[in-house]
């Protein structure tokens, strides 16, 4: 019995890690876009920007996955039933929306997840990298200037590697958290570790696997744990 | 012919104009030494040489060619590579942290110039050699002291092989015990017959480096003349004198 639940238990982590490493590879190069955007010396981008930041971090993670994936499915099927009286009163440009709305289905599940995620954590990745960048002195910036280095230069070279340094601390908080978001998923039916071990409730009234994907939860995170201490311990060999 | 010709620039920041029409002009070998109180516009001034500022107004030549031309500046391509003929030394050293002292120096060498590693390594070597470093190559800035960080500076600039050396009081942000060291690195630059500009608060360096005093005041170069006859008794600017009595004993 525990080795079977294992297994299963075991094939739904699988899928929570598949969600945790796809988040992080799209949030991380997405958070660094969204950082710039919130940093950007053209106004309206800024607070554009910054307003999507708000609402993204400001509402429940669980709340946007609702949306994501039920919501392109009822637009489209508002937009299909609309009736024909209704959709000729409608000005040209609204009209050719609404048309382009009616080819709108329900998202696949697992994309729903991966846009909800990768977009909530990108917001709150690109926060901190927000801090860790405005925190590089200007004299970093100036120093690679007069040595003839392009702004481009100057970023990667100079400037992310001793932001990467500073965010590592936040930055391990917010993947910790993520670890355990991830079973949000399951609002939508996704079948993750949670869902699996409920499963055996509903099959057989038995509660320990629940308790057992904790166990599942706390392996990883303690791997995390230690991995980004390596990780601060590594970069350790300077400081500013 | 000049290396650096500057013509009659202006700089504000917002209302308040820091530099009021500043010419000047800087012929191979010279070591200008520019002085006055804190707020006449000297670092802005030189910070304006290389762009880290932007002029208003007025011009800039190097080597003959328009850096700027009545406040247009060449376009980015071509600005890039003549910026680089000027190298800075800033009050706060900014190394670069996460690199170590080798790192640092051969950086721009090799991604901005093209060299080689070994070519730039060994360029590297003898900088560090010269402003009396070696042993420190590949310890990182933060296990040097302030004089050291800022002779490695040194050494970073030199070592993009510039025609002309910017320094903004290389020796300010230093304890009194440790300025000696930067400055005798600095005075072997003039011997080497580095063309340089010093802003410095050090009057008896000034004096016995310089081969050229410029005083600013108030966004103006009130006075640019020979160290004799600036530091003389005979000098008949008040304003000067008043600044000047400020540092003796
Ligand atoms: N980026 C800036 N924004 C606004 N004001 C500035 C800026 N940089 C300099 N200033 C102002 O311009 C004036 C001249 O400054 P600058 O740093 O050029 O003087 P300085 O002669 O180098 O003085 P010090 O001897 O104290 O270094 C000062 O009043 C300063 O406050
Ligand atoms: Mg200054």
């Amino acid at each position: 019995m525990f080795m079977s639940v294992t297994a299963s238990l075991a094939e739904g982590f699988l899928m929570t890690l598949k969600i945790f490493a796809l988040t992080l590879l799209f949030a991380l190069p997405l958070g660094l876009i969204i950082s710039f955007g919130s940093m950007s010396k053209i106004t309206v981008i800024k607070w554009i920007v910054k307003a999507f930041v708000w609402i993204i971090r400001g509402t429940p993670l669980m709340l946007q996955l609702i949306i994501i994936y039920y919501g392109p499915g009822l637009a489209g099927e508002w937009a299909r039933h609309m009736s024909p009286e209704q959709f000729a009163a409608m000005a040209a440009p609204v009209r050719s929306v609404v048309s382009w709305f009616a080819t709108w289905n329900v998202f696949d599940r697992f994309v729903a997840v991966m846009v909800a995620f990768s977009v909530n954590y990108a917001c709150y990745f690109s926060e901190i990298f927000r801090g860790g960048i405005e925190g590089i002195p200007k004299g970093q910036y100036e120093a690679g200037f007069v040595l003839g280095m392009t702004k481009s230069q100057v970023f990667f070279k100079i400037v992310l590697p001793q932001v990467i340094k500073r965010i590592i601390p936040p930055m391990s908080n917010e993947i910790i958290t993520l670890v355990k978001d991830t079973s949000l998923a399951r609002v939508i039916a996704v079948y993750e570790v949670i869902w699996s071990a409920q499963v055996y409730i509903k099959r057989g009234g038995l509660i320990w696997p629940l308790f057992y994907t904790g166990a599942f939860y706390l392996i990883f995170s303690g791997f995390l744990t230690i991995l980004f201490g390596y990780i601060e311990k590594k970069l350790d060999y300077y400081h500013s | 012919m000049p290396i650096l010709e500057v013509k009659d620039i202006r700089k504000s920041f917002g209302k308040l104009e820091v530099l009021k029409g500043v010419s000047l002009s800087v012929e191979p070998l010279e070591v200008i030494a520019v002085i006055g109180p804190s707020g006449s516009g000297k670092s802005t001034f030189l910070r304006c040489l290389n762009k880290l500022e932007t002029v208003d107004s007025g011009s800039i030549l190097l080597d003959g060619e328009y850096l700027a031309e009545n406040a247009v500046y060449k376009p980015e391509k071509e600005l890039r590579p003549m910026l680089k003929k000027m190298g800075m030394v800033f009050q706060q050293f900014n190394l670069f942290p996460h690199k170590s002292v080798l790192e640092n120096i051969i950086e721009a060498p090799v991604c901005v110039n093209g060299e080689t590693k070994t070519e730039a390594i060994k360029n590297a070597e003898m900088l560090l050699a010269e402003v009396g470093l070696s042993e420190k190559i590949n310890s990182y800035p933060c296990e040097l002291s302030g004089g050291q960080q800022q002779r490695v500076a040194i050494a970073r600039a030199l070592a993009m092989k510039p025609e002309i050396m910017l320094f903004d009081e290389p020796t300010s942000a230093l304890d009194p015990e440790l300025t000696g060291e930067v400055l005798k690195v600095i005075k072997e630059l003039a011997q080497k017959n580095m063309t340089m500009i010093i802003v410095t608060h050090e009057m008896n360096f000034a004096r016995e480096v310089a081969n050229r005093v410029v005083f600013m005041d108030n966004g103006n170069i009130i006075a640019d003349d020979t160290p004799e006859n600036i530091f003389s008794e005979a000098v008949d600017t008040p304003r000067i004198k008043a600044f000047l009595s400020k540092f003796e004993g």
